[in-house]
């Protein structure tokens, strides 16, 4: 089992930045290629935005090598506040509704990607 | 007072202005975004991680929320609309299993936004701000960006917005940051 404790990869108890998540995600897909389990420990993390969460997990789900069920059982958290498990929760959610269903996942991407560029 | 690209900014350590990140920026770093937008994402990302860093202000007002809120609704009834066979979002969407299913997990990104140590909710001062000027600016952009614009420069806040439309104000006033 590899413990990930995020906050030794931030400078702050908020996990926010791209760049650290994707530090974290590259010891986490070493860990599950070396057929290793992984538990992401949160203690003293205040909060946790979605694009963070979907680098450091949603992602994972988009692995071909990795089933569903293979990551539901070989990732686990721990001492999360309840903000960030109901975080973690929904970028589980839509991270399989994405990778299951690309097609309502592209039409979300869409209007979201419009919506941020101030075309709608 | 200009407009700067994040891609080559950098925050002075002595920054003491406070930023207003508009609704955009949100979106950016709390929808469900996948494979798309991941530049964008990484360069907000991290100068948000700087602002908290450096202990800076980020203003929010009602609006934001109010605009955050509605974006993610409506993109999950678009991207479902078809598949359910939805034509109105009030009559077929508002209210069914799949809108809770929503409005609660937005309720959980309000709740993450607010517990930022730095943020500060603010009203939006409309009964001070001269719409005369809002509807001005509403000639050039939408009326919440101009509103947030004449608010920014009421108070001296700096804009961190990834809406293209704002170039089109002056900004010798205050400051402008953005990734373009």
């Amino acid at each position: 089992m590899t413990i990930i404790k995020v906050r030794d990869y931030l400078s702050s108890s908020m996990a926010v930045s791209a760049d650290r998540a994707e530090k974290i995600y590259i010891d986490v897909k070493k860990a599950l290629d070396n057929n290793e389990s992984v538990e992401f420990d949160f203690t003293e993390i205040k909060l946790a935005i979605t694009a963070f969460l979907n680098i450091i997990y949603g992602k994972l789900y988009g692995l071909e090598k990795y089933s569903e069920d293979y990551i539901n059982k070989h990732v686990k958290f721990s001492n999360t506040s309840r903000s960030i498990l109901n975080m973690i929760e929904d970028v589980r959610k839509n991270s399989l509704i994405y990778y299951s269903n690309r097609e309502i996942g592209n039409r979300k991407n869409k209007y979201l990607n419009d919506s941020i560029d101030g075309d709608i | 007072m200009a407009i700067f690209n994040l891609l080559h900014y950098k925050l002075p350590n002595n920054f003491d202005k406070k930023v207003v990140f508009d609704t955009n920026i949100w979106l950016l770093l709390y929808s469900e975004l996948h494979q798309t937008k991941e530049r964008e994402i990484a360069a907000y990302s991290n100068f948000f991680d700087q602002i908290i860093e450096q202990d800076i202000e980020i203003i929010i007002t009602s609006n934001i929320i109010s605009e955050i809120s509605n974006v993610l609704l409506r993109a999950d009834f678009n991207s479902k609309s078809d598949v359910n066979g939805w034509g109105n979002f009030k009559k077929d969407y508002v209210g069914n299993e799949h809108y809770q299913e929503k409005v609660s997990e937005i309720t959980s990104i309000i709740e993450s936004i607010l517990l930022t140590d730095n943020i500060i909710k603010i009203d939006d001062g409309f009964s001070d701000l001269d719409v005369e000027n809002v509807n001005d600016k509403f000639k050039l952009v939408d009326w919440n960006d101009a509103y947030l614009y004449e608010l920014s420069k009421k108070n001296n806040f700096t804009i961190l917005s990834h809406d293209r439309d704002f170039k089109k104000l002056d900004f010798t006033l205050i400051d402008l940051i953005q990734l373009f």
